[in-house]
């Protein structure tokens, strides 16, 4: 392994909260005598935004980075591209810098695509030359040749986003960061851009990026970091990032709810809950083969169960579950109802009742799924809860070519009856 | 960071101080429709005018040899080149928030390449003392060779006023108004309208520890002689020197945590 091109040992940064009276030289003499007089914790006055990072990314490493909003993100990646110096500690980087922190920025509104490109090589300290020789490149890449000579003013957001990922991604650095912008291309440009940086880093460079879609993050990068108020939790696979970020969003709802077991959730018989008299009092995933409370495989097979109880009849009641992929919409519902596939015991009178659902093996993709339960009748929808369930599934370590399944761009990848002949 | 370090990265963004110099001449400029002459109407204005209110109205000059147009329009062009320097470096920062949010570089590019475009200016303004000069039959003289240096001196002052203000309007924004305050009322305390042989010889000292009376009289010594004395602006040139290097420290020890405050 080559030493590595980032190292952080100990990095804090501490930024001043200072009030709106502090930013005028008279207000900071008098809140620095009040402060004198009065002696207030000098603590109220501080927030650190990152404290004690220490970290190493090696040459060719695609590194993400999760955590909340607030939770130091982009201040880390302010740090390594040294737009901020850390309160404390150390920061080692081999190589140049060259990153993508905000759209657009760095582009005057009132100078063409092109002259923005040499302005934004002259903020990395490119030369001309330097810049010419990519030039062609980078407007290939950014698709939007047609505009390259217009001024930016009368771009639209993605088409800044791709002429400024263009731009950091052609022209010599070693080390990219990317925060949180590529989101706002559309899906063409995103795997585009997606595949641009597997493809920088077989050349050797390095990129970091800060990401919110666990999508990008678990099929782009070789490792994550966890970030959590300003501290970094875990550093460690991307799968195992993902799934300790969420869950730290699991075990928040779980300790709402004053659940034993972290992965059913109760509903209290809250009438407001209960619409109608229905509650959904416990929604479990099973499956035979593993132990795992949330991370499966894609060779599990898996079901849902859901424990509930009907106050009074209402009639013929349906349950339908809703299977979500990496937070984005729908990706299929399945009821009880359909095709007349009833189950043996109707929902038409009151009572307890168990329903479980069961997915075949290789139904779910690499990805995070949740949950959504909804509970209908010919009256309407009676019960309609997001999110009952979230889990993670996995590819099984080299059973399957990882190959096209790496981006995982599908939803689900079912086995289907395949045939082969010889002819 | 070490100087040499320093001076090493500013070697390798020197482009981008022509780069961003170019890019606000190209800004304001291109979208003008008479472009780049607006740089010089704004001293033709102040000639005019000047002339007309200190020499027609008020008779400032009395029996001096001088041609008044000559005398005010040297002393203006050198204010203006002060005022821009410090009006538009001593902003250059907080002009520039988000180019500063999102990329590393020496922050002193950003005053430096503003001077650099009131130099630009300042170039442009020069022809009109030239075709004064032919207008009155002036000769040449020797020291005229040395104005230069008398412009260096206005440039070195106003860009390290500049560069304590700007590091000062990022941190407290009240610093602002001292920029209209110093060039709104230092034009009259400075011998732009009227030579300083005019000043009682009480105050006259006063003038002497001030960078800009040092820089225009000088100026004009090269241009038409008459009296400069090296000796008694001694104390202006340390102020400039003294203005320069702390200027540049502290900036210096600002820069680190410029986008801390913005």
């Amino acid at each position: 392994m080559s030493s590595p091109v980032i190292e952080l040992a100990g990095v804090s940064k501490r930024f001043n909260l200072s009030s709106s009276r502090e930013d005028t030289f008279a207000g900071a003499i008098v809140s620095k005598c009040s402060s004198f007089f009065s002696r207030n914790k000098e603590a109220d006055k501080y927030q650190w935004a990152l404290k004690d990072i220490d970290l190493a990314v090696n040459e060719g490493e695609i590194l993400g980075i999760i955590g909340k909003n607030g939770s130091g993100k982009s201040t880390l990646l302010r740090i390594l591209s040294e737009i901020i110096t850390p309160t404390s500690g150390d920061v080692r980087v081999r190589g140049t810098v060259s990153s993508l922190l905000d759209v657009g920025a760095g582009f005057h509104p009132d100078l063409t695509g092109r002259e923005n490109v040499y302005l934004n090589g002259a903020l990395m300290g490119m030369s001309k030359r330097e810049v010419s020789l990519r030039f062609d490149e980078i407007v290939d890449f950014s698709g939007i040749s047609k505009y390259i000579d217009s001024p930016v003013k009368h771009y639209s957001s993605g088409m800044f986003l791709r002429l400024g990922f263009s731009v950091a991604s052609h022209l010599i650095s070693n080390i990219i960061l990317i925060d949180e912008v590529l989101s706002v291309g559309d899906a063409e440009f995103q795997y585009a851009s997606l595949q641009k940086i597997r493809e920088l880093t077989s050349s050797g460079k390095t990129v970091i990026i800060v990401s919110h879609g666990m999508n990008s993050i678990l099929s782009l990068c070789t490792n994550a970091l966890l970030l959590e108020s300003g501290k970094l939790v875990a550093n460690d696979t991307p799968f195992n990032i993902v799934s300790k970020y969420l869950s730290g969003t699991h075990e928040k709802i779980d300790e709402k709810l004053k659940n034993e077991e972290s992965r059913e959730f109760i509903f209290p018989s809250d009438p407001k809950d209960g619409i109608s008299g229905i509650i959904l009092h416990k929604a479990t995933i099973l499956c035979k083969t593993i132990t795992t409370k949330e991370s499966f495989f894609t060779d599990n097979e898996i079901s849902v169960e859901l424990s509930l109880t009907l106050a009074k009849p209402l009639g013929d009641m349906e349950v339908m579950i809703q299977v979500n992929r990496n937070h984005e919409s729908p990706m299929i519902a399945t009821a009880t109802g359909l095709f007349g596939l009833y189950p043996k015991v109707s929902l038409n009178q009151k009572g307890s009742f168990k329903v479980r659902c069961s997915f075949p093996k290789y139904f779910f993709n690499k990805g995070l799924y949740s949950i959504s339960v909804c509970l209908t009748s010919s009256v309407g929808f009676h019960l309609e809860n997001k999110d009952v369930l979230r889990f993670f599934v996995n590819f099984p370590v080299g059973q399957l070519s990882d190959f096209w399944y790496k981006d995982a761009p599908f939803d689900v990848g079912p086995i289907a009856s395949w045939e082969m002949d010889r002819l | 960071m070490l100087a040499s370090a320093y001076v090493a990265k500013l070697v390798l963004f020197k482009r981008l101080t022509f780069k961003l110099a170019h890019r606000d001449l190209k800004v304001q400029y291109s979208q003008s429709m008479i472009g780049i002459s607006w740089a010089l109407i704004q001293p033709l204005t102040g000639l005019v005018l000047y002339t007309f209110l200190f020499d027609t109205v008020i008779n400032t000059m009395g029996g001096n040899t001088v041609p008044y147009p000559l005398f005010v329009y040297s002393g203006v062009m050198h204010w203006m080149l002060f005022s821009a320097i410090v009006g538009r470096a001593g902003t250059a920062l907080s002009a520039n928030i988000n180019i500063l949010k999102n990329w590393s570089f020496p922050r002193i590019i950003l005053p430096v390449s503003k001077t650099l475009v009131c130099l630009v200016e300042f170039a442009i303004s020069l022809p009109i003392l030239f075709g004064i000069l032919w207008f009155y039959d002036f000769p040449l003289r020797w020291q005229m060779i040395l104005s230069p240096l008398f412009v260096a001196m206005n440039i070195l002052c106003a860009l390290s006023i500049a560069l304590w203000l700007s590091a000062l309007t990022v941190r407290y924004r009240d610093f602002y108004h001292i920029i209209p305050y110093l060039v709104g009322f230092g034009i009259f305390v400075t011998p732009v309208f009227f030579p300083s042989t005019l000043i009682p010889e009480k105050y006259a000292f006063l003038t002497f520890f001030n960078p800009m009376s040092c820089a225009i009289e000088g100026f004009r010594w090269c241009l038409h002689g008459g009296t400069f004395d090296f000796i008694r602006y001694a104390p202006s040139i340390l102020i400039t020197l003294f203005l320069s290097i702390s200027g540049l420290v502290f900036f210096k020890r600002q820069e680190l945590n410029i986008v801390d405050f913005i």
